[in-house]
């Protein structure tokens, strides 16, 4: 035990001189970008940049599936306030781990309703707070502000704007990816999958049926819940594509536990 | 000229393309060129240029004529390929001998026709007077009859007129002096003269007194027996107490093709930027009445002209009038958007009916900007080659004209050349009408970068410029250098055509070869580099996407938009462009002949599907309690993984269906796979990780029980197999299991690709119950217990 500790003073103090000897504030920049308003029921996705003002490439790690170094601290209208960390997923992930180089800017994304509820209409800030690493070539920890936020006003369900965001999302899903943005049509789908209205719905069927990414449209459907959704898991399950099939009669079979969400093991 | 920076130089291979196979080249031929006079008598300097078109080092014989015809050959005139060379007549003469002090000049070189020009400029600098000359080649056919039209500023302007023979046969020239006025009746005496002519003779006329009583403007009128080509004829106007200075050009009117003329390029202002004053005199030389209409084209650039038309001038037989153009001129030279000017004059009676001089003089007289007026009918070809100079202290310069002589828009490549590299704007267009005024002391200075973003050195001090039409119109452009020294006052004019517009010699796309991965787009640059009809191998140039036809020999892996190739498909493909164009060549009778010519343009594009191979696992980690964590990464088929941002990545996992649901107990009550799982990835992603667990805690009593799965990991790409999934990896299986511990207790594992985690033992009932402490395996935290997305 002893030896434990000093080897993590040993590590703290490493980090600790390794950010004092690298200190240069410019180097790595991270900005927020997400919406000033939301709809009740509209997912709040969350853009964030990494820019490198350096010199040499930084490495950091965003943590599995880009989301588990993050942390995220929503103050709600009354006053109230909760604080989530993403856990570590289960399955298959992409690695967090992206190398910037000197100029370059990398933009990722969290759609923070998959573990954050926004229920009720009013003035939010959200703020996020990066928690991965981010260190030279040399390996030296480069100092950074790490914290970030966001406020937002989330308005009473608008469900003509929950559909037409619905459709938007859909078709960013659909199209090529963009460069921007890493995974951009993961992002979409994801988006897409916590729109909590079933306007969302006829956009679910058609990106599962595209074969884009299914399972998290499913989960969307699932989430939604109620007879559009099991309609729609029963048009899914006679999907031609053999996935999108045998995740729609997979989730009808589950269908009677609607109310939560999917748990998915592998 | 605008020019496009930044441009790399092409690359090679190149297609070197091949003549239409009935294509013969005119043979070599001795050809004769003759100036009417020089002087090198008291002030007067005398600079002959010869400029050397061709490729090749040429060596033409130069002949002066004193005279009386006597004969005197300049020894080792040497020119350089694409070369002009200036001789100082004085040097010469000291040579010849003092009757040689003035004289004509015959030059004679074997070649091709028009590959050498030559030009005479007779100056007395300090008076600030001088006068220019093109040799001219000795007409073919023909009448004997040769008309001018002078215009004097002063009364104190004199006027001379040089006769030469530059046949081998004595003639005789009778010439007649008329004013602004018709005249009835005989010419009084001083208003004619004849003169004999031995060969190569010369006599220098002076109209004294005669042209008092005649006025200020009026026409000259030749008539030679002998034959048609044996007279050269000059006029030289001046008065050197203004320094006032201009030329009298003599013309057939019965070779005239059209009732029109253009001149390229009239200055509206001085080089010290004063505006100048237009003088336009036309004269009627024909028998009956008719009208002169005289249109002056402003270019504001960017492709944008605007027209104006001077008042109609009816003129009698023999009348000749100046055209009113002083408010126009005034007009445009106070508009700072119009760049340039070009003069077009068109007359309502038969073709060479009316003689027109044009000039732009600064308000003091001194400075004479003559703009030589073609019908644009009469060149063989729309082409030029001529010498540019700047001096060295920037005093002298020389601007090229262009001047588009049709009513649509004409393309030309122009080039300047000089001793060590070339400026090559590339393909530009004129509009209809409009006028090029291109001062290169200008591009050399300002650094204006060409077609490749070359730029003319700043001690660069001359060159040639070479420039063709790509029109299918012989007669759609002229074009002109004009020379000023504004130190002295004097300017001069240089105006020579090529044989026939360039041909395309060599071809290639930029880049070579086009490797692509489905989904990329790439453009293509498409080369052509001309040779001009002596040989001469000009700048690459590009041609531009809307030159060209383009197509694909399969759109199911590359289509083209244009320039622009697609990506579609796994394959390889073939990009035809295709640009018309015609080949032009000499016929018998040394006139420009076309044949439709075709560049075909091939690009070999190989197109690759990114697919994401060589998947691998690069690390396991046991974290314990059953729980496994793998770490796969991947390569892209086109070794760049960012092709792959249109592939996905991921799992699927099958579960045995005799094991489902999993038996609970032991299996934890959370533990509920959704069959399959499935999950995906980015494909451009670095890699991805796969972690196993399995809820807990385990549920007692506990029992044999088992939970299997098959995994596969796997891609889909668009342009693979309609975007199907397509297996990487696997099946593997996952293996989880409860069993007897063989210590009297229970154990669980996870097992896949040969790796173990076991969680030995299980707790027991004590356990749950506070009964007895955690086991000593357990670790301190099950990850598995945290909530799963």
């Amino acid at each position: 035990m002893i030896v434990t500790r000093i080897l993590t003073f040993a590590m703290v103090l490493s980090t600790v001189w390794g950010q004092v000897r690298d200190r240069r504030p410019d180097d790595i920049n991270m900005a927020l970008v997400g919406p000033a308003e939301i709809s009740l029921g509209e997912p709040l996705i969350i853009d964030l940049t990494f820019s490198n003002g350096g010199a040499g490439p930084v490495t950091v790690d965003l943590g599995a599936n880009r989301i588990t170094a993050f942390s995220l601290t929503l103050d709600a209208p009354d006053g109230s306030s909760v604080t989530v960390r993403p856990p570590e997923p289960d399955g298959f992930v992409a690695i967090g781990v992206t190398e910037i180089a000197p100029g370059q800017t990398i933009t990722t994304w969290l759609v923070a309703d998959e573990w954050l509820s926004i229920s009720r209409a009013g003035r939010y800030r959200l703020q996020v707070r990066f928690v991965g690493t981010a260190v030279t070539s040399g390996g030296h920890s480069v100092a950074m502000e790490r914290a970030t936020e966001l406020r937002f006003l989330v308005v009473p369900q608008d469900v003509a704007r929950l559909r037409s965001t619905s459709e938007r999302l859909a078709g960013l899903a659909l199209r090529a990816p963009g460069v921007t943005i890493i995974d951009a049509q993961g992002r979409a789908v994801t988006a897409l999958a916590n729109v909590r209205n079933v306007v969302a719905i006829p956009s679910l069927v058609t990106v599962a049926a595209a074969n884009r990414s299914p399972s998290i449209a499913i989960d969307g459907l699932l989430r939604i819940g109620g007879p559009e959704a099991r309609a729609a898991l029963v048009e899914l399950s006679r999907n031609a594509n053999r996935d999108v099939s045998d995740l729609a009669r997979s989730a009808l079979a589950r269908v009677k536990s609607l109310k939560g969400g999917p748990h998915s093991r592998s | 000229v605008p020019g496009a920076a930044g441009r790399q130089a092409p690359v090679r291979p190149v297609t070197r393309l091949r003549a239409p196979a009935t294509y013969a080249p005119m043979p070599e031929s001795t050809f004769v060129l003759t100036g009417a006079y020089y002087d090198v008598r008291g002030p007067w300097q005398s600079t002959l240029t010869l400029n050397n078109k061709g490729a090749d080092e040429t060596r033409p014989v130069v002949t002066l004529f004193s005279p009386m015809g006597e004969a005197y050959t300049v020894p080792d005139v040497v020119i350089g390929g694409n070369d002009f060379r200036d001789l100082d007549l004085a040097t010469v003469v000291r040579q010849a001998g003092p009757s040689f002090q003035q004289g004509s000049l015959r030059v004679a070189y074997v070649g091709k026709r028009l590959e050498m020009g030559a030009a005479v400029v007779i100056a007395d600098l300090d008076a600030g007077v001088s006068f220019d000359e093109q040799f001219t080649y000795a007409p073919p056919s023909g009448s004997t009859r040769r008309e001018g039209v002078w215009w004097r500023p002063t009364a104190a302007t004199r006027l001379s007129l040089v006769v030469t023979n530059r046949s081998e046969e004595a003639i005789t020239v009778r010439a007649a002096l008329d004013g602004a006025q018709p005249t009835s009746g005989a010419r009084p005496a001083g208003r004619r003269t004849e003169v004999a002519l031995g060969p190569h003779e010369l006599r220098v006329v002076e109209f004294g007194a005669a042209l008092d009583a005649v006025g200020r403007l009026g026409g000259l009128t030749l008539e030679v027996d002998g034959p048609p080509g044996a007279l050269v004829a000059r006029g030289f106007v001046a008065d050197p107490a203004i320094g006032y200075s201009a030329s009298v050009a003599f013309g057939d009117p019965t070779t005239g093709r059209t009732s029109t003329y253009h001149g390229a390029g009239a200055r509206l202002h001085t080089t010290g930027g004063a505006t100048t004053a237009p003088v336009f005199v036309a004269r009627n030389v024909g028998a009956g009445a008719t009208t002169v209409q005289g249109r002056v084209v402003l270019a504001l650039g960017g492709g944008q002209t605007e027209v104006r038309l001077l008042p109609d001038t009816p003129l009698a037989p023999g009348q000749a009038a100046i055209l009113p153009a002083e408010a126009i001129w005034r007009e445009a030279a106070a508009r700072p958007d119009v760049v340039a000017a070009g003069l077009e004059f068109t007359y309502t009676s038969a073709p060479g009916n009316v003689i027109i001089s044009a000039a732009a003089t600064s308000p003091d007289g001194n400075e004479v900007y003559q703009v030589p007026l073609l019908d644009p009918e009469t060149p063989p070809s729309s082409t030029g080659g001529y010498p540019w100079r700047v001096a060295a202290d920037g005093s002298a310069s020389t601007v090229v004209y262009l001047k588009n002589t049709t009513d649509a828009p004409q393309t030309y490549l122009l080039q300047v050349s000089f001793a060590g590299g070339a400026w090559a704007p590339g393909l530009k267009t004129l509009a209809a009408g409009e006028t090029l005024a291109l001062d290169l002391r200008q591009v050399r200075d300002a650094q204006v970068p060409d077609n490749l973003g070359r730029t003319i050195p700043f001690g660069v001090v001359s060159g040639q410029v070479h420039w063709s039409a790509k029109s299918r119109e012989r007669h759609a452009m002229i074009g002109r250098a004009e020379t000023v020294d504004a130190a002295h006052g004097v300017s001069s004019t240089y105006a020579c055509v090529n044989c026939c517009p360039d041909n395309p010699y060599e071809s290639w796309f930029e880049p070579e070869e086009l490797s692509l991965s489905v989904g990329e787009s790439a453009g293509l640059v498409a080369w052509l580099r001309d040779k001009d009809c002596y040989d001469t191998i000009l700048e690459a140039y590009d041609l531009g996407e809307g030159q060209l036809q383009w197509s694909s020999t399969n759109s199911g892996v590359a289509t083209t938009t244009w320039s622009t190739v697609s990506a579609t498909g796994d394959g390889t493909a073939h990009i035809h462009a295709d640009y018309s164009t015609d080949w032009w060549a000499e016929d018998q009778n040394y006139d420009c002949e076309y044949d439709p010519y075709v560049v075909s343009y091939v690009e070999q594009v190989h197109v690759q599907c990114a697919i994401p191979v060589n998947y691998r696992q690069t690390g396991v980690t046991d974290l314990g309690q059953g729980v496994l964590k793998f770490s796969y990464t991947w390569d892209s088929s086109t070794g760049n993984k960012a092709d792959l941002s249109s592939c996905r990545v991921g799992e699927r996992v099958d579960y045995y269906a005799v094991d489902m649901p999993p038996a609970k107990p032991p299996f934890p009550a959370g533990f509920s796979p959704n069959d399959p799982t499935t999950a995906d990835a980015a494909g451009d992603l670095p890699g991805g990780e796969d972690t196993h667990s399995t809820s807990s805690p385990f549920q007692t009593p506990y029992s044999e029980a088992q939970v299997r799965a098959d995994q596969i990991y796997r891609y889909h790409c668009p342009c693979m197999d309609g975007d199907n999934w397509q297996t990487l990896m696997g099946p593997i299986l996952i293996n989880r299991q409860v069993t007897q511990n063989g210590s009297g207790g229970w154990k669980f594992f996870l097992s896949k690709s040969g790796v173990t985690s076991t969680y030995d033992p299980l707790p027991s009932l004590d356990w749950f119950l506070g009964l007895a402490s955690r086991p000593a395996t357990q670790p301190e935290a099950v990850r598995a217990s945290e909530g799963r997305r």
